[in-house]
């Protein structure tokens, strides 16, 4: 017996993907506020430039780098997962689970040489807005690699396909939060 | 389309991605303004276009779904807008945001120098604690020199901020208003002294020592009335200006709000006189000071 959730689709939408829609809605208001925040603050501290040119572009880049190709991998998930290939899917969600433990890994070594030299989020305003962005931005990439693990185990036995669409759908929005943070924390200098 | 084709179509607008990333990185090294705003935040436009649309499928799926994100879009756009205004600006027409016009004004905080600024806040906090403290119990503070203050009580100054403040908030008493000196003078019917206590004494203390419990967090810290060397520095014109325009007219700290719409010329003049009397040298004021419970 499936739940049902799984079996009912509300306005034509399958209720998990409705669900997941909501949650990315909720996002955009999460982030876009404390986004938007930044950004007014920014804009209002031009002096937040001369503290902003510490940040690692090149660390960034590389991160940025890593999440568009585990977006990739997600996409491809979800495209073996429409074709029932639920072995092949389990081995995409695999890869982009590696992007998300990548992108943690690098994030923790930029942290640690930046802490370590001083770089604490008490230090001004433009460091307690890029740990407080950065490190709820990383909280939802554990967060997504860890629910993959759950989702490619059942998609390695061919279980609750539909998931991977699901976990895709909210991977390429942790992606897109960060396409616009890479550019407001280590870009504008 | 077959599944491999479909395959290919994912892996094109991943490249078209890193490319665009590529340009992104490039674009400040030219060192054009316009040209790094446009390849950093206009191509992180069209990066999560690329992605919403081919990655997300939302070109393919339902309106509704569209709508409600439309929706998270703009309630982000009107609690922007809402509150850009009052945080982008530092003045506005009944207010100005002197925290935020002083931090603009003056070096952002380094690692370096960040450790030295934290504990000489820590050691000016505790200080200040302990001199309001003897301010209210006993008085003779009134003589002792700041830094003498600041350096025997440095070795124990690693209290949090909290604590100081509590320890600097100052403990009702109306002696030393009663103690001071009338001086309606120029402005006759204007109690300089209850001005004093509702005006500045939050930032420069009820004693005048310029460790109020909102000074005690100022960064300099609010000027010192106690202190000969303050008065030896300034004539009453130029502490006149800095109450009527503000501590920046007069090159000092932007802090200091201005008060000329609050108080007329005559009312400033008897705020500078009354001031005086908080001067622990110099001619009849001493004894005023001194006799201060």
């Amino acid at each position: 017996m499936k739940p049902i959730a799984t079996t009912r689709s509300a306005s034509s939408i399958p209720t998990g993907r409705l669900a997941i829609w909501w949650v990315l809605a909720s996002e955009v208001v999460i982030f876009g506020g404390l986004l938007g925040s930044y950004i007014m603050h920014r804009l209002g501290h031009p002096e937040w430039g001369e503290t902003a040119a510490h940040t690692n572009t090149w660390i960034g880049a590389f991160n940025t780098l890593v999440l568009l190709t585990s977006s990739l991998m997600a996409v491809l998930a979800h495209d073996a997962a429409e074709q029932g290939d639920g072995k092949k899917a389990a081995r995409f969600i695999g890869m982009t689970m590696l992007g998300g433990i990548t992108f943690a890994c690098v994030k923790s070594f930029e942290w640690y040489t930046e802490i370590s030299h001083g770089f604490t989020i008490t230090l001004n305003g433009f460091w307690s807005f890029y740990y407080t962005a950065a490190g709820l931005h990383a909280l939802h990439v554990i967060a997504g690699t860890i629910i993959m693990g759950f989702i490619a185990f059942d998609a390695n036995r061919g279980r609750e396909l539909q998931r991977v669409e699901l976990i895709g759908i909210y991977w390429h929005f942790v992606d897109i939060v960060w396409i616009f943070l890479f550019p407001l924390l280590y870009i504008a200098k | 389309m077959s599944a491999e084709s479909h395959s290919r179509h994912y892996i094109k607008i991943w490249a078209i991605l890193v490319v665009l990333l590529v340009i992104s990185v490039i674009g400040p090294m030219f060192g054009h303004k316009w040209l790094t705003l446009i390849t950093a935040f206009g191509i992180a436009c069209v990066k999560a276009y690329l992605v919403a649309k081919h990655f997300m499928h939302l070109d393919i799926e339902k309106a509704m779904i569209r709508w409600v994100l439309i929706t998270s879009v703009v309630l982000m756009g009107l609690f922007y807008a809402g509150t850009a205004p009052d945080v982008m600006e530092h003045t506005g027409l009944h207010w100005t945001n002197d925290a935020a016009i002083y931090a603009s004004e003056n070096p952002v905080h380094e690692p370096g120098d960040h450790h030295a600024a934290g504990a000489g806040e820590g050691e000016a906090g505790h200080a200040a604690g302990e001199h309001g403290g003897d301010a209210h119990g006993g008085g003779d503070a009134h003589g002792a020199p700041a830094g003498a203050e600041v350096a025997s009580t440095a070795e124990a100054g690693s209290e949090q901020g909290g604590e100081t403040e509590e320890a600097a908030a100052p403990a009702p008493d109306g002696e030393v208003a009663e103690a001071a000196p009338a001086t309606a003078g120029a402005a006759p019917g204007f109690d300089a002294a209850a001005a004093f206590q509702s005006s500045c004494s939050t930032c420069h203390g009820e004693a005048g020592d310029g460790n109020g419990p909102v000074g005690a967090a100022l960064n300099p810290k609010p000027a010192n009335f106690t202190d000969p060397a303050f008065w030896e520095a300034r004539d009453d014109a130029m502490v006149h200006k800095a109450i009527k325009e503000g501590g920046a007219a007069v090159g000092k700290s932007p802090m200091m709000a201005p008060w000329g719409s609050t108080y007329d010329d005559a009312q400033i003049d008897a705020i500078v006189a009354y001031l005086h009397h908080f001067n622990t040298a110099g001619g009849a004021t001493t004894e005023a000071a001194g006799e201060t419970p």
